[in-house]
Order: C-alpha cells, then sequence, then structure tokens
C-alpha cells in the first residue's frame, strides 16, 4: 500500500485527486496548506507528494525545497502541480528538485499514469 | 485611479530661481549695469563733443575778431593821426609863408595881409573852424571869424600854445572848450611863425598860427569808418579826453579805461571785458588813442547760427540714441522674460529634464530631475550624462554608454522612446528607480545637432500598475483553471464509470459548483469593464433596506448566527433592487470572510438629510493606514494568508464601489472602534412611490 499526500487549497481538487487514486493501491493524505503537508509528510513519510504550488503560507515550491533538503524526506518523490505554465516556473520547479510537475487542468488519467510512471507501477 | 504620494511642492519662486540658475545662458548680461555703461559711454562723449566745439568755435571767433579789432584801431588811429597831421602840416606851411612872416615882422603888424592868410587857410576845408594868429607871447593878433573881443587876449595857457613853444614845431594840441562863440569843443593844430633867417642865427619863433578843428568835424570823419567796419569808435587826445565818442560817452571828459592808457603808452592790441570785445590803438606821431569795440554778441551772431545748429544736431542724436537704448533695453527684457518663461516651464514639468551639448555633457537640468535623482544641478551639470547618471536593465546589468538613449539621439538625430519597464537609473544614494525616458536630439536651422534633451519619467508608479495587471492576468488564469480542473477531471471520471454512486454524486456537484464559480468570475470580469467604460445602467426605484439585506442574509444561511441586523423597516433607498442586493451581500460576504468565526457581522442603516446610510461593521483586524488607501483599487488583495487563502480576484470591492457610484451614491471604509471595520454606503432616500 503505497501512501500519497495530496495538497492543494482547493478543497474540490483534493476530491479529485481522491477520486482519481484511491484504491488498494494508494492510501490518500490530503493537506490544505503548505504547513501542513510538510507536517504530514514528515510523520507519514508517504511515498510521493502531490503539491499544489500556489498555496498561502508555504507555496509549493518551499515545500518541496525543505522536504528535499532534508535527509529524512529527500527520497519522497515530488510532483509539483501548477495552474501556470510560464518558463519561470519550470525552471523553479527545477530548482527546488522536483521530480516533476505537471499542469492544471489535467486529465485524471493522464495524472494516475504520471504516478505510476514516478513511483514505478504498483 | 493611481494613488502616488506627490511629496510636498516647494514654491514655483524657488524652482524657478534654481531652475534660473541651472539654465546657464553664456550670454547672460546684467541689464542695468550694461545699459548705464552704454549710456556713459555714448552720451557723455556725445555730450562733450558738443559742448567743445561749441565752446572752441566761439573762443576761435572770440580771437578772429578781437584780432580784426586790434587792426581796425590801428588803421583808423593811422587814418586820425593822418588828418591831424595833415592839418598841421597845412598850417604849417602858411605859418611858413613869407608874405606872412613879413607882416608879423614889421613895427605895424599888417593885420590886413594875416586876414588875408587866414582867410585862405579856412577856405581850404577840412573843417577848420576858427583861424587864429598869436604873437610870440600868445597873444591874439587876430582872428577868423572876426571877434574883436579876443584880440589881443592872452592864451598862452593853452595846450597848442604850450606845445608849439616847447616842441618849436608844429603841435596838434589837446582837446579843450574853445572860447570862441558857442564855445565848441575843439582841437587845434598850430604852428609856429618864425622870423625869416638872419645872418648866424636860428629864426626866432615870432607867432603862432593856429587852426581850430571842431570836435563834431572829427566825430563825423571817425564815424565813417564805425559804418565801415561796424565798430564804435572812440578817440581820445594826449591826455585821454575823448575827442569823438558814440552818443553815451561825453567828449571833453577823461575816460577811465586801462585800455586808453595802454594806448597812450603807446601800445595796441584787443582785450574782452564784460561783453564786450575791444581793440586799442595809439595814434602815431600825434599821442592820441583810438579805442573801437563791438558788444560780444553781436560780433558772435554769427556763431549763434552754429551753436544752434550743432545742439540741434546733438540733440536729435541724443534723442535717436535713447530711443535706442530703449529698444535695447525692452529686447533684453523681453529675452529675460522669454528665460523666465523657459524656466518657469521647466520648474513646472513633472518629468525630470536633462539638456546636453552635443558631446553629451550636462548643460542644464530642471528641479524635477534633481529631485527624481536625489543630485544637486551642481553636480550634473558639466559632467557627462552617461557617467553621472548611470543606468541599468532589470537584470542588474549596466547599460555601456553607447547604448544609452540620448547617445542615440545624439548619433542618429532621431527621437527614440524606452519602452517597457527595463530601465533604471541610478541616483545619488544608490538606489536605482526605474524610468521611462524619451530622447530627442535639438537640431538647429541647418539640422546641425547641437545638443540633446532627454525627458525622464518615473515608472515605478506605471510598473506597479503593470505588475498587478500581469499578476492580475495569472490571478485569473489561476482562477479560470482550478474550477477547470474539477469539471475536466470529474466529468472525465464520470465517463470512465469508474466511480460509485456517492462518488458520482459528489464529482457532479464538484462539477456544478465549479460552473457556477466560473460563471461568478466571468461576471465580475465583465462589471469591472462595464463600470470602466461607463455602460452601467441602474433602473430606479424604491427599495426597501429591510427586504434588500434580507435577501442578502439568505445567501448565508450557515452563517446567520453571526449576522445583526439593525435596519428600521420603513427605510427605503432611490436605486435598483438586485445592485442594493449585490453590494450589501459583497460587503457582507467580505466580513464574513475576514473576521472571526465566532465575530460578530453587523448591519445597520440610517437616514442622514437627504441619503440613507448603510454600514456592515466586523470585528476583524481592520486594514493598515496604507492598506486603506488601496482596497477600493482594481485587484487589490491585501497581502494577507486569510486573504490569499480565499483565492479571490481583488476585484470585489472595486466592483462595489462602482455599483454605488453609478446611483450617485458613496462608498468610504472606516475602521470600528475596538478593531475591525466598517464599510458604508449612502444611496438617496426614497419617500414615496416612484
Amino acid at each position: 500500500m503505497r501512501k500519497l499526500l495530496i495538497a492543494d487549497d482547493e478543497e474540490g481538487v483534493r476530491a479529485l485527486v481522491r477520486m482519481t487514486l484511491e484504491s488498494d493501491d494508494y492510501e490518500i493524505l490530503e493537506a490544505s496548506d503548505g504547513e501542513e503537508a510538510l507536517r504530514l509528510a514528515r510523520s507519514e513519510l508517504p511515498q510521493l507528494v502531490l503539491l499544489d504550488v500556489t498555496m498561502p503560507e508555504l507555496d509549493g515550491f518551499e515545500v518541496c525545497k525543505a522536504l528535499k533538503g532534508d535527509a529524512a524526506t529527500s527520497h519522497i518523490a515530488v510532483v509539483l502541480l501548477t495552474a501556470r505554465t510560464q518558463k519561470a516556473d519550470q525552471a523553479k520547479a527545477a530548482e527546488v528538485q522536483a521530480d516533476d510537475y505537471f499542469t492544471k487542468p489535467f486529465s485524471p488519467v493522464a495524472l494516475l499514469s504520471k504516478v505510476d510512471e514516478v513511483l514505478g507501477a504498483p | 485611479m493611481s494613488d502616488a504620494a506627490k511629496g510636498t511642492p516647494d514654491s514655483l519662486g524657488s524652482r524657478i530661481r534654481r531652475a534660473r540658475a541651472l539654465i546657464r545662458d553664456p550670454s547672460a548680461l546684467p541689464v542695468v549695469p550694461l545699459v548705464a555703461l552704454m549710456t556713459l559711454t555714448t552720451l557723455g562723449p556725445l555730450a562733450m563733443l558738443t559742448y567743445e566745439s561749441v565752446r572752441l568755435s566761439s573762443e576761435a571767433l572770440e580771437h578772429e575778431i578781437e584780432g580784426r579789432l586790434a587792426s581796425t584801431a590801428e588803421v583808423s588811429a593811422v587814418a586820425v593821426g593822418e588828418r591831424m597831421e595833415g592839418l598841421a602840416h597845412v598850417v604849417e606851411s602858411f605859418a611858413g609863408r613869407p608874405s606872412l612872416i613879413r607882416s608879423m615882422s614889421r613895427r605895424r603888424i599888417d593885420r590886413a595881409e594875416i586876414l588875408l592868410h587866414l582867410r585862405e587857410l579856412r577856405s581850404l576845408g577840412g573843417g577848420l573852424s576858427v583861424v587864429f594868429l598869436t604873437d610870440r607871447a600868445g597873444q591874439v593878433v587876430t582872428l577868423l571869424p572876426l571877434t574883436p573881443a579876443l584880440e589881443g587876449e592872452d592864451f598862452s595857457f593853452r595846450d597848442w600854445y604850450r606845445g608849439v613853444m616847447s616842441l618849436r614845431s608844429r603841435y596838434v594840441s589837446e582837446a579843450f572848450e574853445g572860447a570862441a562863440a558857442g564855445r565848441p569843443s575843439v582841437v587845434v593844430a598850430a604852428a609856429p611863425v618864425r622870423s625869416s633867417a638872419q645872418r648866424g642865427g636860428s629864426r626866432r619863433i615870432i607867432g603862432v598860427l593856429g587852426g581850430a578843428y571842431d570836435l563834431t568835424t572829427i566825430k563825423t570823419f571817425v564815424s565813417r569808418f564805425e559804418t565801415a567796419y561796424g565798430t564804435s569808435l572812440v578817440v581820445t587826445d594826449q591826455r585821454g579826453v575823448v575827442v569823438a565818442a558814440p552818443e553815451g560817452v561825453p567828449t571833453l571828459e577823461k575816460l577811465d579805461d586801462e585800455l586808453v592808457q595802454r594806448a597812450l603808452a603807446g601800445g595796441s592790441g584787443a582785450a574782452t571785458r564784460d561783453g564786450v570785445l575791444y581793440g586799442y590803438a595809439a595814434v602815431p606821431s600825434i599821442g592820441w588813442t583810438v579805442r573801437v569795440s563791438v558788444p560780444a554778441t553781436r560780433a558772435l551772431s554769427g556763431i549763434r547760427e552754429i551753436q544752434f545748429g550743432v545742439y540741434l544736431t546733438a540733440g536729435v542724436f541724443g534723442v535717436v540714441l535713447i530711443l535706442g537704448l530703449i529698444v535695447f533695453v525692452m529686447a533684453l527684457r523681453r529675452l529675460a522674460h522669454e528665460r523666465n518663461k523657459s524656466a518657469a516651464i521647466l520648474a513646472s514639468m513633472a518629468s525630470g529634464v536633462v539638456i546636453t551639448d552635443p558631446y553629451g555633457t550636462v548643460t542644464a537640468v530642471n528641479p524635477a530631475l534633481e529631485e527624481l535623482l536625489g543630485m544637486s544641478g551642481g553636480e550634473l551639470v558639466g559632467r557627462p550624462f552617461w557617467d553621472v547618471v548611470p543606468a541599468f536593465d532589470s537584470d542588474g546589468g549596466a547599460v555601456p554608454r553607447g547604448d544609452r538613449f540620448i547617445t542615440t539621439a545624439l548619433l542618429s538625430g532621431e527621437v527614440v522612446h524606452s519602452r517597457g519597464y527595463d530601465l533604471f537609473f541610478e541616483r545619488r544614494d544608490g538606489r536605482r528607480v526605474p524610468v521611462n525616458v524619451t530622447a530627442a536630439p535639438i537640431v538647429d536651422a541647418n539640422k546641425e545637432v547641437m545638443g540633446a534633451v532627454e525627458v525622464i519619467r518615473d515608472s515605478s508608479v506605471d510598473r506597479e500598475i503593470d505588475e498587478l495587471k500581469s499578476s492580475l492576468v495569472s490571478t485569473v488564469s489561476h482562477e479560470l483553471r482550478t474550477p477547470l480542473t474539477m469539471i475536466q477531471g470529474f466529468s472525465e471520471l464520470l465517463m470512465k464509470e469508474s466511480l460509485n454512486q456517492d462518488q458520482s454524486r459528489e464529482a457532479v456537484e464538484q462539477i456544478h459548483n465549479s460552473a457556477l464559480r466560473l460563471s461568478r468570475l466571468i461576471e465580475d470580469l465583465l462589471s469591472v469593464s462595464r463600470i470602466e467604460s461607463g455602460r452601467l445602467r441602474v433602473h430606479l426605484q424604491q427599495v426597501n433596506l429591510r427586504d434588500a439585506v434580507a435577501e442578502t442574509l439568505a445567501l448565508f444561511p450557515r452563517q446567520s448566527a453571526r449576522m445583526e441586523v439593525q435596519i428600521d423597516e420603513a427605510l427605503a433607498v432611490h436605486s435598483e433592487y438586485d445592485k442594493v442586493v449585490q453590494i450589501v451581500t459583497n460587503l457582507v460576504s467580505n466580513a464574513l470572510k475576514y473576521s472571526p468565526d465566532d465575530s460578530i457581522v453587523t448591519i445597520s442603516a440610517e437616514r442622514d438629510g437627504s441619503s440613507v446610510v448603510v454600514s456592515v461593521r466586523d470585528r476583524g483586524i481592520g486594514f493598515s493606514e496604507e492598506d486603506r488607501k488601496r482596497i477600493f483599487q482594481k485587484f487589490f488583495r491585501v497581502d494577507r494568508p486569510e486573504v490569499r487563502k480565499r483565492g479571490g480576484t481583488g476585484l470585489g470591492l472595486y466592483i462595489t464601489k462602482g455599483l454605488v457610484e453609478a446611483q450617485g451614491g458613496q462608498l468610504w471604509h472606516e475602521p470600528g472602534e475596538g478593531g475591525g471595520s466598517v464599510f458604508s454606503f449612502a444611496l438617496p432616500v426614497s419617500m414615496g412611490e416612484i
């Protein structure tokens, strides 16, 4: 059973991800802001964290940076969800060492295959 | 709606003074000293020239006239002398007549013979009035006109007798009053009568022959000269007693005159005294004097015209000069006024202006630029612009001299503008300020580049607006994508039919909510567009406030416990119902969102003259003074976590304000007592049915 953390300030997006990914293979954890995401990631140590970049307080970039910078959590795969397609954001994603990024709106099917890809098929 | 703080304007006067000082005009001249100098250097010499020419010509003429008078005196003196001498000669020749001598020598004097001679002498003319013969002792032998009373009288006291006897030759006497009838004033020409030559001896004087010359005759003679020379003439005898003179000078009186004294001493010459020019001379051989004179005014009358001409010319010249100077001063004034105007224009511009020479060296700046750069004009003028004001792009890289806008303007002769927000100038204090510049070459009539002028505007505010717009675009794009994500995602899941019934229902709900959300966003954007283009239409009606507010409350069912309404049920406003609901809803929604979940939101309304003021009060944390100024601006969102969390567009208050103002009302914010905010709007009160 793989643990997946979805962090997004929109409740609907979290519900979408849960509906898409929840199954026997994946346990879905939810966080509604960056701080909560960081806390949960550290305590639950999921295999993958999906981070929305536009969260209040701590945004996705900062959470990613923190996770990757911490030896305890640097192994966790991080995928950034962004509604922004500017080159600056892509560069920033690379800078904080995200494993991948995904643009919104997204197809749930594509998300599923992306997750499988990053983690390896269950 | 930008709110850039303008700072304290210093007085226009001091800014003009500074601008004038900075606009250095190398041809600037101080007006008053210059005009004074010009007046002195032109009118001064002119006056001197006039005065000197008049003076010198007067002097020359005087000198000339004096010379003329001296020679007139001399000529007249010679004439008088010759006349009198001639007369004396005649008498002398008669005195030498042998028959006359014989008639004197006999024991009995032959009176008849003598009278013959006398008659002849008298008839010779020349103006002799009395002719007479005396013996050795001076006693009258006989005379013509016959005057028996005088015969035998002793006249040895007379000057003519003494003169003849002492000189033993002919003699012209002094003037005196004669003894003849009428006692005329006369001068006597006398000569000794000598006995015939005797063996071995000189001839003895045996008598004196004389002829009296009436002074009036002399006067007549003299007056010819007066007329000829245009002068007055005074003749004196050898004592200085007046023999002939113009009226007003008495004859037979001694003339007390130094000039006469000089002439008596044998001198001659000319002099000016008391406005009269004199010439004087001694009469040769008889010791008399002649003095001629002419009043200076008459003598110099010829010069009067010259003087008049000179003064007139000088006067005209002077007037022309003064007029010229006046025109010059007016032109200078005009120039100064123009400079003042230019200085005033530059000083009042809000944009910075720099003017350079063709090599980029700063020649002038205006006060606005000094403020922008934090430098005084003195630090800028005289230095190359690119050295004294470094420029950078938005990456912090320095802009080389060749790429500067002013360089391009100078080299290409074209006007260039900076575009975008990529240019920064470094201030004196090191701070870099974003600017927009327009550089233009200054070209003279021959199309030669004489320099360049660059207008520099602080673009901080524009950049902010631009950034706000960019962030709006990204905000809107984000706002659009989020509901779209959910619509797309959930509908895809539904299509896959991989959801159970509960999940399906939730999915459909999410899709619906997202659609509504998108719809609201689009409505908001449309409202903004309508407000800005003035196309907002309001249908006025009587709107009961209680009812409108009640409708608002119905939109927030779960929060009804937090809301408190204090509105008189009869209170109504002149407005559009839906708009009032929308306004109140916006305000209440904000109040609920941005205050603690357990705090109360109060909605109240009260009459204020011809308006009704509706207030929505929350007990949140309110706004800072800075934010207060900007909350009604488009896209403005307070930078606080709970605000960012809500993901709004920053358009709510802007739209609400637009709605209120479209109905002729006002919307404003005040801090609430004890914290929080009060948003109030005023609309016209409505009394009866419309």
